[in-house]
């Protein structure tokens, strides 16, 4: 009788091993699919550190390209180089007593050198990011509403009583 | 599960327990085995290798922004032997391209590959652009070609590889090449201010680690490079002054000689030239140049000498300041004086009667000198000579400074003797710089100003500009005034070569005997004149100095007339107008436009 019940109750083996299948496959097809992942995160990565690999290199040889470039606008402006030009387009030194001497108000002698601006002078604040890579989610958001508010002539605080 | 299955699912258990253990046990043993360095040091050399980033060297710029000193890109070349197919044909070109040995070439590319052993071999480095282009020229036809089936169509030079690098190059080749040295192909400054300042142009090196995963690629840290400088050298008054120093040199037939220019209110040196110049982009002539190892390669800064009557402008400051005499004050030329147990007499040996101290200068008597020593007493006149700064080094910013020698009473060398001749400028060294930072007290109401050739230090953020250094105050206001005028009137009446019209100028002859072994040569000297002007707000200090000329051995006749060639030009270079314009322009100031509301 016992056994009856049992039988009745039981399920049919098919329908465990479907079971079974199904949790293995599932399994299976969870760990593919992180693995999947994976992959391609890892691909990604790896090609993303290959472009950095190349892009440093093409960093350091385009620096090598200024250098270069410089030293070639050096050479062909060098005082010999310009002093053989000067002369063959006609010019020449003048002399102490050809010289006539301007007063031209404001000026205050040719300027030195300047490469770099002083300690404490301001500098240029070069091209920003975008706010996006630059602020937090939060502030980003707190930015684009005020500027929201801005735009609709919302004010931002409540006026003082 | 059948029972009789089990034992093969306990085989099987039993294999993967055992596998497990022996990969466990084997990660424990290769890092705890004596050789466990060698594994990971041999794992590591999979994993990437070390790499040290050289920054790129700082610029060298004169006080215009002229570039003095920068960096080209050049290539190593070298063979991969593995890949390496005609050993012969690479060999035959390089030889022939780079003028080098073919048997060392073909040495080189005909070894064998050795895998970790021999695997690169370096065939030539510093190889121009334009070679390297040419090899590549090569390669691309010859692929071109075989692309198209053509065989034998050029030198086979697969394995050759190219990697390029930075090396310093000068764009004005020898111009101011003592000021500037040079480095050689390791990197290393040499001489003037590539050697001073070889710490800040060379910058930082860093070592990074270069995997070869891709997955641990980082950015490589930011190597900020050398600091640029500028100098306070004018490209044009140097090249000038170099130009000006080259022809009067081969028109008196001297050995050599040497102008500085400084600027006497701040101390910037203008200009330096000397006669050997060493074309800096083929320093390795070095030694065509200066043949004998005791000739220096800044004759301003590291040549001493006894500098001869251009030392009396110090004796004559001490005498002045210490209050012994005034510039009026008489003085009668016996031609001869005796201090110490010797006799001192006059460059021409002859009396010259009644004078004033302006007189004394004007026609430089020795007898004058020694008895203004005489007058002042050791003790007060060498430390005079010791505020000027004679004996130390100036501390101008360039290798090799040399300090001469001034020795003082108590030295074991120093004679009574000593105290006469040293007032007209023997038996004392110096080096030219140290004499135009002492003079330039007299220009700056007693202050003296440290020379200096470099004006700013420029890192990728700041340009930090050196200011005037204050050496000392040896002197009085009034004392400086007055020697000033002196030196300008005594050029006045002697009606010097040295005089430019429309220009005051103020300076000292200076002939000077070259001490020898057997003493004093008569028939060798240097001739020098250290002058400035315009004396009024002076602007320019020229120190000419002349070595060993032969069409006559006075100062007065070589150094005085290459003195007002210099000044003829410099005034034209630094915008300075004549004297009389200049005094116009300060009685009547032109008013500037008021800005317009």
């Amino acid at each position: 009788m016992n056994n009856r019940f049992v039988n009745a109750y039981r399920q049919a083996p098919w329908r465990t091993q479907v079971k079974a299948i199904g949790i293995v496959a599932a399994a299976v097809v969870f760990l593919a699919l992180i693995a999947g992942i994976y992959l391609n995160v890892t691909a990604r990565a790896a090609t993303i550190g290959r472009q950095i690999q190349e892009i440093q290199s093409d960093k350091e040889i385009t620096q090598q390209r200024i250098e270069n470039l410089e030293s070639q606008l050096a050479r062909l402006t060098a005082a010999s180089t310009m002093r053989e030009r000067a002369e063959e387009m006609g010019f020449r030194s003048a002399g102490r007593d050809e010289i006539v001497y301007l007063v031209v108000p404001g000026y205050t002698g040719r300027p030195l050198a300047e490469l770099a601006p002083e300690p404490g002078q301001p500098q240029e604040v070069p091209v920003s990011l975008p706010s996006e890579f630059t602020l937090s989610l939060i502030d980003w958001a707190r930015e684009l509403v005020s500027q929201v508010a801005l735009q609709n002539g919302v004010p931002l605080e409540a006026p003082a009583p | 599960m059948r029972p009789e299955s089990n034992w093969r699912y306990m085989i099987v258990g039993i294999a993967f327990a055992i596998g497990g253990l022996f990969i466990i046990g084997q990660t424990v043993r290769v890092q705890v085995i004596p050789s466990s360095g060698d594994i990971i040091e041999g794992a590591n050399v999979f994993a990437g290798h070390e790499q040290i980033i050289y920054p790129v060297r700082g610029q060298i710029y004169d006080r215009w922004g002229n570039v003095l000193a920068a960096n080209k890109t050049v290539y190593e070349i070298g063979v991969d032997l593995r890949s390496v197919q005609s050993p012969e044909d690479i060999a035959l070109v390089l030889s022939g391209l780079l003028e080098d040995d073919y048997d060392r070439l073909l040495a080189l590319t005909s070894q064998e590959y050795i895998e970790r052993i021999a695997v690169y071999n370096l065939l030539a480095n510093f190889v121009s652009v334009e070679d390297v282009n040419k090899l590549r020229d090569m390669i691309s036809t010859r692929n071109q070609a075989e692309a198209q089936g053509i065989l034998d169509s050029g030198p086979n030079l697969t394995g050759l590889l190219f990697y390029p690098h930075l090396q310093r190059t000068y764009p004005e080749d020898d111009l101011a090449s003592n000021v500037l040295g040079f480095v050689s192909q390791e990197g290393q400054g040499y001489f003037g201010v590539e050697e001073y300042y070889d710490d800040l142009l060379a910058g930082t090196p860093q070592k990074v680690w270069i995997p070869n995963d891709p997955n641990l690629v980082e950015e490589l840290p930011e190597i900020p490079p050398g600091t640029d400088l500028v100098l306070t050298i004018d490209r044009n008054i140097q090249a000038t002054v170099e130009d000006i120093l080259d022809a009067s040199v081969e028109e008196v037939g001297a050995v050599g000689g040497t102008i500085v220019v400084m600027h006497p209110q701040t101390g910037e040196i203008l200009a330096m030239a000397s006669t050997r110049r060493l074309d800096l982009n083929q320093y390795w002539n070095y030694a065509e140049v200066f043949p004998d190892p005791q000739l220096p390669f800044n004759t301003a800064v590291s040549k001493t000498f006894e500098p001869g009557s251009t030392f009396k402008i110090l004796t004559m400051a001490a005498a002045l300041d210490n209050g012994d005499v005034k510039p009026g004050t008489p003085f009668v030329d016996t031609g001869v004086i005796e201090i110490g147990g010797i006799n001192i007499r006059n460059w021409n040996n002859a009396a010259w009667g009644p004078q004033t101290m302006t007189g004394c200068m004007q026609h430089s008597l020795n007898v004058c000198m020694a008895w203004l020593g005489q007058e002042m007493g050791a003790d007060r006149y060498y430390e005079y000579l010791q505020n000027f700064g004679i004996g130390r080094n100036t501390g101008v910013d360039l290798a090799g400074e040399s300090p001469g020698r001034l020795k003082i009473p108590g030295d074991g060398d120093w004679f009574p003797s000593e105290l006469g001749t040293n007032t007209f400028g023997q038996g004392v060294s110096i080096n030219m710089t140290q004499l135009m930072m002492a003079t330039s007290s007299i220009i700056n109401d007693g202050k003296m100003v440290t020379p200096h050739v470099v004006q700013s230090i420029v890192n990728p953020d700041n340009q930090y500009n050196i200011t005037i250094q204050v050496a000392g105050e040896p002197l009085y206001k009034k004392t400086a005034r007055q020697l000033n005028q002196m030196l300008t009137d005594s050029l006045v009446e002697e009606a010097s070569d040295a005089l430019v019209t429309g220009y005051s100028v103020a300076g000292k002859t200076g002939t000077s005997e070259i001490p020898t072994e057997f003493g004093y040569s008569l028939e060798q000297t240097h001739a020098s004149f250290l002058g400035w002007g315009p004396v009024d707000d002076p602007q320019f200090m020229v120190y000419v100095w002349i070595e060993e000329p032969q069409t006559s051995p006075w100062g007065s006749v070589i150094a005085a007339p290459i003195f007002s060639e210099v000044v003829e030009r410099l005034v034209v270079l630094m915008d300075i107008p004549p004297d009389a314009l200049r005094a116009s322009l300060k009685e009547a100031p032109v008013e500037e436009d008021a800005p317009e509301n």
